[in-house]
């Protein structure tokens, strides 16, 4: 855009903002903003989320079908299929986190305003956390339920693992959702393109819930744990920074 | 080990015919587009 | 039209297709020739001048396809990686002409290392796949690979394509190391059932040569195949901007 009114707002190149306010609680500000927006469309039409939820509870269901109990333990494989579930629930409500924004040219109007190219990014993947631990708190339970596993003894563990999982997919796949939108081939780039980002996390993830379920010592989950926070760090550090590459400025 | 050389074979020959194809589609794909510029340099000088 | 105007319509046709011919480039140039007798020299001191190994037998000269082909891959990745940054700082088309040129032979490279890495196993491991480190990093590799190639082939306009193929190139290589480390975790902690598993033998010179030469050969079918896969680049750009310069025209 050759529009010398439009003020390049980014953290390394911000023009001086007339509030005279420091970089971070702006970001903050513009943060929760975006977040809150996206939540307030999601919740007044609530579809995303339901489809998800559904979507989530009918492949605990198939997995149960397709299993046979005399093969394999429940508790060998609750795990495994809660943590897959999560991946592909998870996709779901990362598709449409910049869908959203095709309507009417939203994406534009979005870029035009005062907030920094990194506050979008934070303000989706805050709103895609939320969006996929609100899944999980419906999902982990219903596991449980189906597959008759104890997870609530391990409950105050599995929060944590759902929160740094959670947050590992939300960092890469928010960045993906924002490309994979502008292409030809969304709905298939997506999925591609993410997955096999997600594995580590997936690993890890699941791993961790094998072996507190299986009662073993916390210290033998310890370095998935260290892999799962790494990635995290890592990732959305680097998808901050590569998502105003994405923008077509 | 007589059995092995079954394997041996198979592998170098997939190996090479994968080699032999993607040469060959980049000459292909070549051919294709060098012909596509003729085209349009002859529509351009019309 | 009658038989004797289709044939003259088609000999005209003909004709002007090959004077058309004349003035283009040849189609393989001299890299790809040399890089092509490089191979089959390598293949032939392979299969005919080097012993076979006691144990494994004639199966574990595999290994001189199999391993040039996984160090080339791994060397394709470095080069899109490098160029993906050399793009977003510079902004230099010819970074992105590198980076998708790499990106497909390294696909390539990675499709040879992922056949003849389980064509190689089971003789001598006795199984077709084991998800042992190396080849299941490859087969990572070649996921980000093909969704590169995907991506790419998804969007038109080229300045957005390079930028986007540039973020993935980045972004996979820093996935690559958590792939390791999840790999390596997992099978520290997960015997892997292995029926036969030879000892590592010590590769006498005259292996270890045929080694050398058949990775020097190709790397040389890395650079030629890069080389014309670039050129191939160029003249797509060339002749997209040329339709569009003739639509514009319109």
């Amino acid at each position: 855009m050759s529009d010398p009114t439009f003020r390049d707002t980014t953290l390394t190149g911000a023009t001086p903002r007339e509030s005279e306010s420091p970089v971070l609680p702006g970001l903050l500000a513009a943060t929760w903003l975006i977040a809150s927006k996206d939540l307030a469309i999601e919740f007044r039409t609530r579809t995303a989320f339901f489809s998800a939820l559904v979507f989530a509870l009918l492949g605990l269901t198939i997995f149960f079908f397709a299993w046979d109990p005399t093969a394999v333990a429940a508790i060998d494989l609750a795990p495994g299929v809660l943590w897959v579930i999560f991946t592909f629930s998870g996709l779901l409500g990362l598709q449409r986190s910049f869908g959203v924004e095709q309507a009417d040219r939203a994406m534009d109007a979005l870029l035009a305003a005062p907030v920094e190219r990194e506050a979008i990014y934070l303000g989706k993947a805050v709103a895609n956390f939320l969006f996929v631990v609100g899944v999980q708190v419906i999902a982990i339970p219903a596991v449980a339920l189906f597959y008759n596993v104890p997870l609530g003894s391990i409950w105050l563990s599995l929060t944590g693992i759902a929160v740094l999982a959670a947050l590992g997919i939300v960092a890469v796949g928010t960045l993906f959702s924002a490309m994979a939108v502008n292409t030809r081939l969304a709905e298939l780039l997506l999925p591609m393109l993410s997955l096999p980002f997600f594995v580590p996390v997936v690993m890890a993830a699941a791993q961790t819930t094998s072996r507190l379920l299986a009662g073993r010592p916390e210290a033998e989950a310890w370095p998935w744990l260290r892999i799962l926070l790494g990635f995290d760090l890592v990732f959305v550090v680097a998808c901050a920074i590569a998502f105003p590459y994405t923008l077509d400025e | 080990m007589a059995q092995t050389a079954g394997y041996f074979h198979a592998a170098y020959i997939v190996a090479g015919v994968l080699y032999v194809l993607y040469t060959a589609s980049l000459v292909v794909r070549r051919r294709r587009v060098l012909e596509r510029l003729d085209e349009l340099q002859r529509g351009a000088e019309r | 039209m009658t038989t004797p105007d289709i044939r003259a319509a088609h000999a005209q046709a003909q004709s002007a297709r090959t004077e058309a011919a004349k003035g283009r480039p040849a189609l393989v140039d001299g890299w790809i020739i040399a890089a092509a007798i490089a191979v089959i020299a390598a293949y032939v001191r392979a299969i005919w001048f080097t012993p076979a190994e006691a144990t494994q037998g004639l199966a574990q000269k595999i290994y001189y396809l199999h391993l040039p082909a996984a160090l080339n891959a791994y060397l394709a990745f470095g080069v899109v990686f490098v160029t993906s940054i050399v793009y977003l700082w510079l902004r230099d088309e010819r970074a992105d002409r590198v980076a998708e040129s790499s990106a497909e032979v390294g696909l390539l490279f990675t499709t040879v290392v992922l056949t003849t890495g389980p064509i190689w196993g089971k003789p001598i491991w006795g199984t077709w796949w084991t998800w042992d480190a190396r080849l299941t990093l490859t087969l990572f590799l070649w996921f980000i690979y093909a969704g590169y190639v995907v991506l790419r082939g998804a969007i038109p306009e080229p300045a957005q394509r390079a930028r986007y193929s540039a973020v993935l190139g980045i972004l996979g290589a820093l996935l690559i190391p958590f792939i390791h480390m999840s790999v390596y975790l997992f099978r520290t902690l997960h015997p892997m059932p292995i029926v036969l598993k030879p000892d590592r033998p010590s590769l006498p010179p005259e292996m270890l040569h045929t080694l050398l030469f058949s990775f020097l050969a190709f790397v040389l079918v890395y650079f030629a195949l890069v080389r014309a896969r670039y050129r191939l680049s160029i003249e797509r750009a060339r002749a997209a901007e040329l339709e569009a310069a003739l639509e514009g025209g319109r």
